[in-house]
């Protein structure tokens, strides 16, 4: 009996923790994770910078620290990065107000007025044409001058581990990075779950307390909350892939690629 | 005679099978799509998920499974569509295989319960009746390998999955690969 109970009350005790941390109320210090990503995403944005020979002035304060920072780092080493980097990446400017929007390897995207949703993959400069993957296996190749609208999402895929960074020019003309971050469902799922799970313990240990019973009332309240609270967030949240105002549409007549060639 | 007989039934079946494939080999430019038997599929607008069992170049046409679970009974329906009374195919494309792996086990229950209920009511009233133990037997094996067979099918089904539109008219329209 006592061996049960210290069991449900670890139980307790981890699906209490998981949703404290789920839910950011408890958070890590993660910076050093991430830390290789964004020594990437500066090489890249540096990359890019020097691809279309821009101004100095022009250059991002946040970019420079980035270059600072990088100076030590081997020259040949980046400049391969920069080769890989700038293979996977398609880089867009506006041909009317210069705007620049880099794409990154697993954007969504739509083409033409197909509703097929896509992740980019990668940029052949040679022959014009973008390879994009669907779903788990499937990669189809599609040329560029064939392709009159192409809608890029926005919002980060509630799904995705990455943030999403793009360089835009502001009203003052100046580069500025812009980085989205949207709250992650799958986090807010698990939270919730946990939560709902916590309830319905605390439902089922009060029952079972006055049926003198083993804890198993509490055990089954616990899935149940659980299962009840994660189905009806997942009915009433919408996927921001369906909402159209996260789709940026690009009518690639007035934009430009451009390419390492 | 008794070889004989056996034969030509064994070869007029052969000979329409030979009739179908059992894959569907569509392009458009540089992509090619093959939907082979069991990928899922939807047809047209129809939300139905339908498993896919063959093509056929001869009747132009295309055979599907439709395996849906109904509580008390599992449907399993095979149909069979003209490509001229399609304008779309849609292709599942996420893996179902792992979420079936899952899923295929709690999903037997799902199938066996109802039925078993059911099934235990309707044995109970006749061992009442006719006084014999063993006749649950028979109902219960049939329930068990019912919900055995239709478990798989029915858990590779579930989710809303991702699909790929494959239009086959108009002027974006794939094409059906020749041989």
């Amino acid at each position: 009996m006592r061996t049960s109970r210290s069991l449900l009350f670890c139980l307790f005790l981890t699906a209490v923790t998981i949703g404290l941390v789920e839910t950011d109320v408890i958070e890590f210090q993660n910076k050093g994770v991430h830390a290789q990503t964004e020594e990437i995403a500066e090489i890249l944005l540096r990359a890019i910078l020097n691809q279309v020979n821009l101004p100095p002035k022009n250059t991002p304060s946040e970019l420079d620290r980035g270059q600072d920072t990088l100076k030590n780092t081997s020259s040949e080493l980046e400049s391969g990065q920069e080769t890989l980097l700038l293979n996977d990446f398609m880089l867009l400017k506006n041909n009317i107000d210069g705007e620049v929007i880099a794409v990154r390897p697993d954007t969504k995207l739509m083409i033409n007025e197909e509703d097929n949703v896509f992740q980019f993959k990668s940029h052949n400069p040679n022959e014009n044409t973008i390879i994009v993957t669907a779903g788990s296996n499937l990669q189809l190749e599609y040329k560029l001058s064939k392709i009159n609208i192409l809608k890029i999402l926005l919002a980060e895929d509630y799904l995705q581990t990455h943030s999403k960074k793009t360089l835009n020019k502001n009203k003052s003309g100046e580069w500025e990075l812009i980085e989205q971050q949207i709250p992650k469902l799958n986090k807010k799922i698990i939270g919730y779950g946990c939560v709902g799970g916590l309830t319905g313990s605390l439902l089922g240990a009060a029952a079972d307390g006055q049926h003198n019973g083993d804890g198993s009332l509490m055990l089954a309240g616990c899935l149940m909350g659980m299962w009840a609270t994660t189905t009806a967030l997942n009915a009433f949240v919408s996927d921001p892939a369906v909402l159209s105002d996260s789709w940026k549409e690009i009518h690639l007549s007035q934009w430009s690629v451009w390419s390492k060639e | 005679m008794r070889i004989i007989i056996p034969l030509i039934v064994f070869n007029v079946l052969y000979a329409n099978t030979l009739d179908n494939k059992n894959i569907f080999e569509i392009s458009r430019g540089n992509n090619h799509v093959v939907i082979q038997k069991g990928q899922q599929i939807k047809i047209n607008d129809d939300k139905r998920k339908l498993f896919f069992q063959g093509y056929s170049p001869v009747s132009n046409t295309i055979t599907v499974k439709d395996i849906s679970y109904k509580v008390l009974y599992t449907k399993r329906k095979k149909l069979e569509y003209s490509l001229s009374e399609i304008d779309r195919i849609q292709l599942r494309l996420d893996n179902t295989f792992n979420r079936a792996l899952l899923l295929w086990y709690p999903n037997i229950f799902v199938h066996v319960v109802p039925q078993a209920v059911i099934g235990g009511i309707i044995t109970g009233i006749a061992v009442v009746i006719t006084g014999h133990p063993n006749i649950a037997n028979p109902m219960m094996i049939y329930i068990v390998g019912n919900g055995f067979i239709n478990s798989w099918p029915t858990a590779k089904k579930y989710g809303k999955g991702e699909w790929l539109s494959i239009s086959l008219k108009g002027s974006n329209a794939w094409k059906i690969a020749d041989e």
